[in-house]
């Protein structure tokens, strides 16, 4: 019964962040954005670090680094005139790298593993309340801003010349994946939270070329989010069953959509 | 819409209340270069003026400072209250990973009524095309899907830039045609810019000619007509149609 409850907080976690991951991945594609999500991962690890080192939860600290990176990332592109792709390169080992010398020189005992793979099985209340909050934040802005998002992957110029505040559109689109990863790494890990992001995402794009199944922005979105959920239930059942780790069952799950879909639309 | 004026002097100027659009003495600097230099134009109620210039010559630089996309700091930029700017861009690059229909595009972040949409697709012929994926459309359907988008709010004016680029010559012709007779029709005032002489139609009120300074401006035969013009455009522009064909075909094995 323990373990029922266990696995039912664990399947409710990867629920939501799969829901979450469905449209803020398609976003993520479509703006071509797929690093920020591995960067933003490895930026969390860096909060978690301060975070712990501060005495406070790592949650907090992951949260609070990713939204900082979000309002600083347009900055320090502007100044330094360089492609956002280059500082993401930048940015992520850097962050890992002074993780590892503060953990080193405070002599804490972190559990880098941990927070790379994720621990889906040990998913708390509190965690759940987080991701619950992230379901709220992130889908109310999609409410609001999403059409102004569309039109800015069309035309950036169409965008401001419609008086769209479209600078401080894409600060809070980078704050709402970099919340989400911080909300999702914890629980799902590194890996399978850029596999949400980035996997049925694609998968959805070589299916809106292909069929008339997914035709528009919304039900490419939609379908994202009912692709993700599907692995999840496929991956945590193998998991179960074959008593293999539940992050790289769903991962593995996701992989092996994806290329039954390419190889079905070749 | 956005009301936003911008003096860069802050004095209070009154300003003829037919004029929508207008500069005065702006100069825009990026990254060390001049793009810009002294710039004083204006676009009033009902007229169609084409802005004219060369590759290069801060034409769509200075549709961009009047759209107000970016700060201008030296000179002001004027925008009448509440105007309602259709703008349509020099080149729409559609995401070939995001499914959207032409007529999502079109209604895409719009309070157009559904009518005026429809009226737009139909007249322009691309009705039939509403629902297909925009990353499927030639260059001159993306050209029309962008005018029907900037139309369908009945603006008081448009901001074309360059609208005819991408599109072949038959097809110029029509939408040429559609831009003057929805400009009559609408009363609404046109600022287009274009790099080709032989794109300014009869119906263009006043020609500006853009090399970075505004270097000649007036009635387009009166333009044709002077040295300034000649210089900057040199003798292939000259009234004979036939030499304006011949640049033309010039152009396009340059492109090759």
């Amino acid at each position: 019964m323990l373990l029922d409850l266990f696995f039912l907080k664990a399947l409710l976690a990867a629920l939501m962040l799969a829901c979450i991951a469905g449209p803020l991945g398609c976003i993520t594609v479509w703006k071509g954005m797929a690093r920020f999500g591995e960067t933003f991962a490895h930026v969390a690890l860096f909060g978690a670090t301060i975070a712990i080192i501060g005495g406070l939860l790592p949650g907090i600290g992951m949260i609070f680094v990713a939204l900082f990176l979000a309002i600083l990332l347009p900055t320090l592109a502007t100044h330094t005139r360089l492609p956002i792709d280059s500082l993401l390169g930048i940015i992520a080992p850097s962050s890992v790298a002074l993780a590892i010398i503060l953990a080193q020189q405070t002599k804490l005992a972190i559990d880098f593993e941990a927070l790379l793979f994720g621990e889906l099985l040990a998913t708390t209340t509190s965690d759940l309340t987080l991701i619950a909050l992230g379901i709220v934040l992130i889908f109310s802005m999609f409410f609001f801003l999403w059409a102004p998002i569309l039109l800015d992957i069309l035309s950036r110029d169409l965008t401001l010349s419609e008086g769209i505040p479209i600078q401080l559109y894409d600060i809070i689109v980078t704050a709402a994946l970099g919340f989400f990863i911080a909300i999702g790494v914890r629980v799902a890990g590194l890996l399978l939270i850029n596999a949400f992001l980035v996997i049925p995402a694609s998968c959805l794009v070589i299916l809106s070329r292909h069929t008339s199944l997914a035709r528009s922005p919304e039900r490419m979105a939609c379908g994202a989010i009912i692709l993700n959920s599907a692995c999840v239930l496929v991956g945590l059942a193998v998991a179960l069953l074959a008593d293999i780790p539940a992050g790289a069952s769903i991962c593995a799950t996701l992989f092996i959509t994806f290329c039954a879909i390419s190889a079905f639309a070749r | 819409m956005p009301s936003y004026t911008k003096n860069a002097t802050g004095s209070k100027r009154k300003h003829h209340s037919d004029i929508l659009l207008e500069t005065k003495n702006l100069s825009v600097v990026r990254n060390r270069k001049t793009l810009l230099e002294d710039v004083s134009i204006c676009l009033r109620r009902n007229e169609i003026v084409t802005l004219l210039g060369p590759n290069g010559a801060g034409k769509t630089t200075l549709l961009q400072a009047l759209l107000g996309l970016f700060p201008s700091k030296g000179g002001s930029v004027y925008r009448a209250k509440n105007v309602q700017i259709g703008y349509v861009p020099q080149k729409l690059s559609p995401s070939h990973l995001m499914p959207l229909s032409l007529r999502r595009f079109v209604t895409l972040c719009s309070n157009a009524a559904h009518e005026s949409i429809d009226k737009r697709l139909e007249s322009l012929g691309i009705n039939d095309l509403a629902t297909q994926q925009l990353y499927n459309l030639s260059g001159g359907e993306l050209q029309k899907a962008m005018l029907a988008r900037a139309t369908a709010k009945e603006p008081e004016c448009l901001i074309l830039d360059e609208p005819l680029s991408g599109v072949d010559e038959a097809g110029q012709k029509k939408i040429y045609a559609w831009i003057e007779k929805y400009s009559r029709e609408n009363s609404c005032a046109i600022l287009m810019a274009s790099h080709d002489l032989h794109l300014v139609m009869g119906a263009t009120d006043r020609v500006i000619c853009l090399d970075k300074r505004i270097r000649c401006e007036g009635k387009p035969k009166a333009v044709m007509q002077t040295q300034e013009f000649n210089k900057l455009f040199g003798k292939i522009f000259s009234n004979n149609r036939y030499a304006i064909y011949a640049h033309e075909h010039n152009e396009k094995k340059n492109e090759k």
